[in-house]
């Protein structure tokens, strides 16, 4: 225990594994302490007394291993360097969903993104058990600590951490919060739209199997949790993009067409925990339509303001190019005959329809939305067009001819610093992703060939080396690393200015 | 050399490609024809040699090596201490990232009331124009006390010159 906070005492950015730490020590103290109890009352009782303790003893001390080895492998692996900058950004968004919550991001050998739910849990559970309500409610009183494992492999890819979106948007459906309207309650919701189609879904199976009651029942019970199932899967992708914008839609446009699934599987095999991805990308390309869509018309309400879209860095492009893109991958994508999902379908849509109407209710601050993406847009294309990280947005860059003659000058009295007289503002770390990653798609890799071997159906949009460990991949990673960092040091120089004046003071007192 | 009103006003062109990104707080940095820059969070390490060892540039793989064994990257949060002993040195960046137009060049030094404490800055001071990146900034305490350094805190400067034909 002593070498595991050691190793991470000064690591700010660890501070799941700090809470992780401070509950594995508050339980050994106590478990250390209930041994020596009775140790001291070990003498005072019968043989048989003796045993069942010492029997108890060593089950309470087993489960205390067992749990401290699911610890250990959160505390143990820690994230790299290149994972690094995404820390602050990701657990402000994970607090404002998830209040009293702290994260883990774990690099996994799995391919996949996976959320843990809380595991402080785990110990709380240990110590009802063993009669510790003392430490039970000590426990409580810490943050939930949730665990997010990402590919080790993906590690610097920051444009497929978009996923980290979709698994955080799981958390926030399994965990909906009770005393929000029912309206935006996950659960009522996915009740409500269940009983809708129940009626029809016996209906369906009773007639498919007349002659077989118990089977149209079994059938029945499995349809009616895949649909649950599935409602599920689209629910987290529509919150996904309301978390981190159309970047999800695209991370997942690239997931599929690397693993290129139901090209080898023309029959659309669909599976009983997720609907087919083709399903699930036409769903989201229509909700990232109406994202761009929003943005644009944010964009011609600017319309009479004297930038004109060159001096925006092209935004106003981007955003149409955007749409664009959109509608070509959602043409690339292998058609679900409807028929087939017909009840799926009446279960579903409006479903989803109805949380892209309340995901600002349900993700209350986390929300990333259209209008934020448009305001971000302009400086972040403008800035990769230069060729600067966009780190900051300076709301006094204008052009040449009408930057006034002397166009700033410094304050004498420092203490009248406020963010509001600030020379910038940092950039929302997912304006900067955003921007970046459509700026890449559409500017930076526009070679419209891809070879495959889908045939005629060739996914003619896509960069040619989307996915692919390419030098412009590469780059467009670490640039955006490299802004996000900046954009985070500006806004945590901005958060701690009263605490951070030593920094500006010596060595001026010597001079 | 270019005055705080020309720089400015370059930074301030929205069609320039003139950068130094983020700026914490111009209030304290901007100085009469100067940018003061910041300590970035990452940091290289020396570690005192131990044995007979040498850095030989006539030996690349050994070079290499001894670097690596020499050499700790060290990534420290904003705000956190670095203590820097006598004879002790370090490789360090800027916080704030650079990017000069063709027509600038720049030229990095260390501040002066850093220099009375012992503290030596850069050595690689000259910045070609099209530059895009951090400053690398070789920290040495010539001193014979420690010194203690904050990231973020203002440690060199920039001047910058115009280029013409």
């Amino acid at each position: 225990m002593a070498a595991a906070r050691r190793q991470v005492a000064d690591r700010e950015n660890l501070p799941g594994v700090n809470a992780l730490l401070d509950a594995l020590s508050r339980t050994l103290a106590a478990a250390s302490e209930q041994r020596r109890a009775e140790g001291t009352q070990l003498q005072s009782l019968s043989a048989d007394e003796q045993n069942d303790l010492a029997e108890n003893a060593t089950i309470s001390q087993g489960q205390l291993q067992d749990t401290l080895g699911v610890y250990l492998s959160a505390i143990g692996i820690t994230h790299g360097n290149d994972f690094d900058m995404l820390i602050r950004p990701l657990r402000r968004m994970v607090k404002a969903v998830v209040p009293d919550s702290e994260v883990v991001f774990q690099p996994s050998e799995d391919y996949y993104y996976r959320a843990s739910l809380d595991l402080i849990q785990v110990l709380e559970a240990w110590a009802i058990n063993n009669g510790l309500e003392d430490v039970h409610d000590d426990l409580r009183s810490l943050p939930r600590v949730i665990v997010i494992e990402y590919p080790a492999i993906s590690e610097s890819d920051v444009l497929q951490h978009a996923h980290i979106g979709h698994e955080l948007s799981h958390l926030i459906l399994n965990q909906p919060d009770p005393d929000a309207p029912d309206k935006v309650r996950s659960d009522a919701l996915f009740e409500r739209h269940l009983l809708s189609v129940e009626d029809d879904l016996k209906r369906t199976r009773r007639a498919h199997l007349k002659n077989a009651p118990q089977k149209a029942r079994d059938a029945y019970a499995y349809d009616r949790e895949r649909f649950g199932k599935w409602l599920l899967e689209f629910s987290v992708d529509a919150l996904a993009l309301h978390l981190v914008g159309p970047w999800f839609f695209f991370a997942l446009t690239e997931f599929a067409h690397v693993d290129g699934n139901w090209h080898t599987h023309p029959e659309l095999r669909q599976q009983a925990t997720h609907p087919h991805l083709a399903w699930r990308l036409a769903h989201l390309a229509d909700a990232t339509r109406v994202y761009f869509r929003v943005a644009a018309a944010e964009a011609e309400l600017d319309a009479d303001e004297r930038l004109d879209d060159e001096e925006r860095g092209g935004a106003l492009g981007l955003v149409r190019e955007g749409l664009g893109l959109v509608k070509r991958i959602k043409r690339w994508l292998p058609t679900i005959p409807k028929a087939e999902i017909a009840l799926e379908r009446r279960l579903i849509d409006p479903a989803v329809a109805e949380l892209h109407a309340n995901a600002g209710t349900i993700l209350k601050g986390a929300r990333y939305s259209p209008e934020q993406f448009w305001i971000d847009l302009a400086p972040v294309a403008q800035k990769l067009k230069a060729g600067i990280p966009p780190a900051e947005r300076i709301d006094s860059r204008r052009r040449r001819d009408v930057i006034e003659d002397v166009p700033w000058q410094p304050r004498e009295d420092h203490v009248a610093w406020s963010r509001d007289t600030a020379w910038s503002s940092p950039l929302d770390w997912r304006s900067i992703v955003n921007g970046s990653y459509l700026h890449w798609l559409l500017r930076e890799d526009p070679s419209p060939a891809i070879a495959n071997d889908w045939g005629s159906e060739s996914p003619v949009f896509l960069p040619k080396e989307m996915r692919e460990a390419s030098d412009s991949r590469r780059d467009i990673n670490a640039a955006v690393r490299g802004s996000v960092e900046l954009s985070e040091l500006l806004l945590l120089a901005h958060e701690r200015r009263e605490d951070s004046l030593p920094l500006e003071r010596p060595p001026h007192a010597l001079a | 050399m270019l005055s705080r009103d020309a720089y400015t006003r370059l930074l301030l062109d929205a069609n320039s490609d003139f950068a130094i990104t983020p700026l914490i707080d111009p209030d304290t940095q901007f100085g009469l024809a100067s940018v003061d820059l910041r300590l970035g969070p990452d940091l290289v390490i020396t570690r005192r040699a131990t044995g007979v060892v040498a850095y030989d540039p006539g030996d690349a793989e050994a070079i290499q090596d001894d670097l690596e064994r020499y050499q700790t990257y060290v990534r420290r949060p904003f705000g956190s201490r670095f203590y820097l002993h006598p004879g002790e040195f370090a490789i360090a960046r800027t916080l704030e990232f650079l990017s000069l137009p063709t027509t600038l060049s720049g030229e990095a030094m260390g501040r002066s009331s850093w220099g009375r404490l012992g503290l030596v800055i850069a050595t690689a001071t000259f910045i070609q124009p099209e530059f895009e990146g951090t400053i690398t900034l070789e920290l040495a305490n010539l001193g014979t006390v420690p010194i203690v350094l904050y990231v973020g805190m203002r440690l060199a400067q920039v001047a910058f010159h115009e280029v013409t034909d």
